[in-house]
């Protein structure tokens, strides 16, 4: 789910340059939208709002009231790069064209819907869906990135041991433990799975498993503290990576996959961490 | 028996019809459209050339509160298109607004005076 196709609204209502604006403000009452695309000949030529709406006489065409001037974007763009723009610019309503023709709509609440299904519940992090959009858009600019999974050791052993809201709170605690230990620029961090989160970086691979030593280590502060057993163990993996931009996404797959065998070794002998190089 | 007449009196009514031709396109030389008007430059082009194909020229005003001025093009033969316009906008824009909706007649008379040999 990375394209604008895969959560646009489809078909989209619209009105022709020659209704009146009173057609179109009850055709707009009767939907319960905020704005409509206006078509001529079938091609995307404007869009009404109601804050067109309310500064026009009632007469006048839909041509005469409508703003001309629409951004719009095509299908196959990237959901991220189409939000920031939506943010930036207040755009409450974007047409989707493709070929001069309109193919869908998103909307404020679309959008809001989708962003809200990026976050954690529990952690209030990202989730996997946003971390696999950003891997995707850092390879696609030509960024090399580091991928780092921590995953928390005897997890099942807690849960059973001193229940599930205990559990619970060791997840929010690891959350919070690696948030205030990440760089916001160049490291971006979600809950992957259950207790699992994965950190991807712009740090090289030895600048990254400083970043675990010291997550590590800040975990068993915590254990010490919460007088309760609690570690993490964790895989990095990283490296070059040839045609990258072209299958960015098998890319992302693979790094995570790497590191979660990585983690699942390093648990496995003994170790905090293991790195992972590919060349 | 007594009986009761009503006199409700005679309701009529006055029909006047008054008969004459129909200006084609209903606007004279010039028709001044505010932003915010009745209707629209979008709508007056629709009017005219349908009405009145190839007789006038809708002019959309960047700034301003005349947001089109529709000008019948025959007088560009006589007056300067930036000319006639700019005079136009001069002296509506003392007393129109944005819902301003006003037709103008246009009459151009040339004066010549010349000198010969006899």
């Amino acid at each position: 789910m990375f394209e604008v196709q895969d959560i646009m609204s489809s078909p989209v209502h619209t009105i022709s340059t020659e209704k009146s604006v009173f057609q179109a403000a009850s055709y707009m009452k009767k939907l319960g939208f905020g704005g409509l695309p206006v078509i001529d000949n079938e091609k995307l030529v404007g869009i009404i709002t109601s804050s067109d709406i309310y500064f026009s006489h009632p007469n006048r065409l839909v041509a005469d009231s409508m703003t001309k001037k629409v951004i719009y974007c095509s299908p196959a763009d990237i959901i991220w790069d189409v939000v920031t723009q939506m943010t930036k610019y207040n755009i409450k309503r974007l047409p989707v064209v493709n070929k001069g023709h309109l193919v869908g709509l998103l909307t404020k609440s679309i959008v809001t819907k989708y962003m809200g299904n990026q976050y954690d519940p529990l952690t209030s992090i990202h989730n996997s869906i946003y971390i696999y959009q950003l891997a995707n858009r850092l390879i696609t600019e030509g960024h090399e990135i580091s991928v780092i999974l921590f995953d928390i050791n005897n997890f099942g052993h807690i849960n059973k041991e001193y229940g599930h809201v205990y559990g619970d709170k060791c997840i929010k605690n690891i959350a919070e433990i690696i948030s205030k230990h990440i760089n916001n620029d160049c490291d971006f961090l979600c809950r992957y799975g259950g207790d699992e989160f994965v950190i991807v970086s712009l740090r090289k691979v030895n600048d990254a498993s400083k970043l675990v030593q010291s997550v590590v280590a800040a975990v068993k502060k915590e254990s010490i503290e919460m007088g309760k057993p609690l570690s993490i163990s964790a895989g990095v993996c990283g490296g070059q990576r040839k045609h990258a931009r072209k299958s960015a996404n098998k890319v992302i797959e693979n790094l995570i996959n790497k590191a979660s065998l990585a983690s699942t070794k390093a648990k496995r002998i003994g170790k905090e961490y293991l790195l992972c190089v590919d060349s | 028996m007594n009986s009761i007449i009503e006199d409700r009196g005679s309701r009529k009514a006055d029909i006047n019809i008054r008969f004459s031709d129909f200006d084609l396109p209903p606007m004279q030389d010039v028709l001044l459209i505010g932003r915010r008007a009745a209707i629209g430059p979008e709508a007056v082009r629709r009017m005219v050339d349908a009405l009145a194909p190839g007789q006038y020229e809708v002019i959309e005003m960047e700034n301003g509160h005349i947001e089109a001025i529709a000008v019948k093009v025959e007088l560009f033969n006589w007056v300067k298109r930036e000319r006639l316009v700019d005079m136009i906008l001069e002296e509506v824009n003392m007393f129109t607004c944005e819902k301003s909706l006003i037709k103008a007649k246009l009459s151009i008379t040339i004066s010549i005076t010349r000198e010969v040999d006899i």
